[in-house]
């Protein structure tokens, strides 16, 4: 084997040139590779995130029927009892109390209906980020009261500027009606339109208040560690409550459209990754196979001294297996440095948002690949595998030609 | 007992839709010491003769025996036995395996053969040194002349004790006092360590060497 090593070695240097086309193959092709896996990562998880960051978080415990009837009647009723049951869960990262409720907004003499979601400013800042969206005033603070923050969009469609009042009326848990009014105090933009036009924010107490829910809240959204994670969590959460009276859902159960796209986009993603593979592999193949065709002479000298078929398999598999490993190398390097770059530039896409955005989900304009040491290792290994299976046929095709005509060149592979 | 006979031997090759006949009807044998040339004109069918006697190709019609196995019944497996224990090579164009050095190239076969590394080491360095080829023996092919070229050729093809040595034309692509002294010492090696040879020539000073030849024409032996 020490021998066939040395030979392999040898001839990986002596034909440098077709050694060079080889390795040019693998390492593009695997970088390639990665760069295609990484964006379409990348792109789904910045999809998800958009919309798990900015209102849904990964994970959301709520009374049985919420989320289906959205009613503010259907509200927890011990959310701090739960929040003492969760709170030491290891996968989750940071929770918050909330409560959402339908409404009419007016101002002068427009009205729309919307989604009001009361939040607490200083424990929702860890689990969404409509707060980094902020383009006009300053997001809700603890003491806020009277204060309302609402959406691009739905500022134009009421005219509604910064230090407005406008009004609000509901219907209150206890069967009352419920009204307020509430300082503009921040306008925020996330680039969907859909969300923006229908969702606006004041602080915990204020909602308390207005929808008579005093000590209560309709959901706690939880931020996983992961959000690849957000299905396990949600079903270990689950059995510490009575599916009865307690739902725990995953984003993907919250909106369930965005579940649909993402995994959409997946199989698309892995169609593409398929078609590079295939090409990447044929490019491999091919090169390979012509290696291996332009040396049935000296194959046929091998097999003129003696060296049996099993060892001249060998023999072309260890070269390849060599060219494998370098390109692998280089591939990794060249697909991580470039993964790299554009997760810090980001690789625009902006010219096509329009055509991104499908009813109330907008892709990503511009995507920040992603790349795990997961990924790479399937790569490569899927890489790897491929080099061995092209060196192997033409191999097995080598070892059975006959030396003689071999040697003349007078039998092809 | 001969070290290989042929019964009725034949080759055809097969381009495209011609059939070319190389050989008809051989019917030879070759005995333990014997320096023997196959001669004839280009196209006579020698190098096939060599090649199906050395186990390099396989016949389409006849039998060969080598030691009176019929190699025709052999697997390939075994016939790379065959060619690797008992047949050593020495071509036209030399065939040495150009990544390796000269040591290299002598020493491979022995490595085939399993034989430890010690005992292939010296067996490789006094087979260099009996050609003639103290020196340059780290270098590769590509930096040695034909004539070192074919003689660690020989080297490679004595190392380890074959039963026969065929050689293709091995003077064809040397100067004529390089081939001379080329045959002079294959003829040595016949003399004093009793190898059998069969070569394949149409050079005149490799026929008046030789102690039997064999005349081919138009593949079949004249009598």
């Amino acid at each position: 084997m020490k021998a066939f090593f040395k030979i392999a070695r040898r001839n990986v240097f002596r034909n440098w040139r077709r050694s060079l086309l080889t390795l040019l193959v693998i390492t593009i092709g695997l970088a390639g590779l990665i760069f295609t896996w990484a964006s379409a990562d990348g792109s789904a998880e910045q999809m998800v995130g958009n919309y798990t960051d900015y209102l849904t978080g990964h994970v959301q415990i709520q009374k049985k029927g919420f989320q289906k009837e959205m009613s503010i009647f259907l509200a927890l009723d011990n959310p701090r009892e739960i929040i003492a049951k969760i709170s030491r869960d290891p996968e989750i990262k940071n929770f918050t109390e909330r409560i959402a409720g339908r409404a009419f907004i007016s101002l002068g003499e427009k009205s729309i209906g919307m989604v009001l979601v009361g939040v607490d400013p200083s424990s929702e800042v860890r689990v969404t980020n409509i707060w980094q969206a902020m383009i006009a005033g300053r997001y809700l603070e603890p003491k806020d009261r009277a204060s309302m923050v609402l959406g691009k969009a739905m500022s134009i469609r009421l005219g509604a500027n910064l230090g407005d009042k406008v009004a609000v009326i509901t219907q209150a848990a206890d069967g009352s009606l419920g009204a307020a009014s509430y300082k503009v105090v921040g306008i925020y933009n996330t680039g969907t339109g859909a969300f923006e036009g229908t969702h606006a924010f004041i602080t915990l107490p204020a909602a308390r208040s207005l929808f008579a829910l005093e000590g209560r809240s309709t959901a706690i959204v939880l931020k996983a560690k992961n959000w690849k994670q957000a299905t396990h969590l949600k079903s270990s959460l689950q059995t510490m409550f009575d599916p009865q009276k307690v739902e725990v859902l995953d984003w993907g159960q919250i909106i369930p459209e965005l579940l649909r796209s993402f995994k959409t986009r997946e199989a698309f993603a892995n169609l593409v990754l398929l078609n590079v593979f295939l090409i990447v592999a044929s490019g491999i193949l091919n090169t390979i196979l012509m290696a291996v065709v332009e040396r049935r002479r000296e194959f046929g000298i091998l097999m003129a001294l003696g060296t049996r078929g099993y060892q001249i398999v060998t023999m072309v598999i260890l070269e390849s297996v060599l060219l494998g490993v370098a390109g692998i190398i280089g591939g990794t390097v060249l697909g991580g440095a470039v993964v790299l770059i554009l997760d810090m530039t980001g690789l625009d896409f902006s010219r096509y948002a329009k055509f991104l955005e499908t009813g109330t989900l907008v892709a990503p304009s511009i995507i920040y690949p992603i790349i795990t040491a997961e990924r790479l290792f399937i790569l490569a290994a899927m890489v790897l595998m491929v080099v061995v299976l092209a060196a192997f046929y033409p191999a097995v095709k080598a070892a059975g030609l006959k030396p003689a005509p071999a040697i003349r060149q007078m039998e092809t592979i | 007992m001969p070290i290989i006979k042929t019964e009725n031997l034949g080759r055809i090759y097969q381009t495209g839709k011609v059939e070319v006949v190389a050989l008809r009807m051989v019917n030879m044998s070759v005995e333990p010491g014997e320096f023997l040339a196959i001669v004839g004109p280009s196209g006579s069918g020698k190098t096939t003769l060599l090649n199906m006697i050395g186990a390099l190709d396989s016949p389409t019609h006849g039998k060969i025996f080598f030691e009176e196995e019929d190699l025709t019944k052999a697997s390939s497996f075994r016939l790379a036995e065959v060619r690797l224990r008992k047949i050593g090579f020495i071509f036209q164009a030399y065939n040495l395996i150009p990544v390796l050095t000269a040591f290299e190239n002598v020493e491979y076969v022995m490595l085939l053969q399993g034989i430890p590394e010690r005992e292939r080491k010296k067996k490789a360095l006094e087979a260099l040194i009996e050609v003639g080829l103290k020196t340059c023996i780290d270098r590769r092919p590509g930096d040695l002349s034909g004539g070192q070229q074919q003689r660690v050729a020989v080297a490679r093809a004595i190392v380890s004790g074959p039963k026969i040595v065929l050689a293709d034309e091995p003077t064809a692509n040397l100067d004529s006092k390089t081939g001379a002294g080329l045959m002079d010492l294959l003829l040595e090696l016949n003399q004093w360590k009793g190898i059998t040879f069969v070569f394949s020539t149409h050079d005149p000073m490799v026929m008046e060497r030789a102690k039997r030849t064999i005349h081919l024409r138009d593949g079949r032996i004249e009598e």
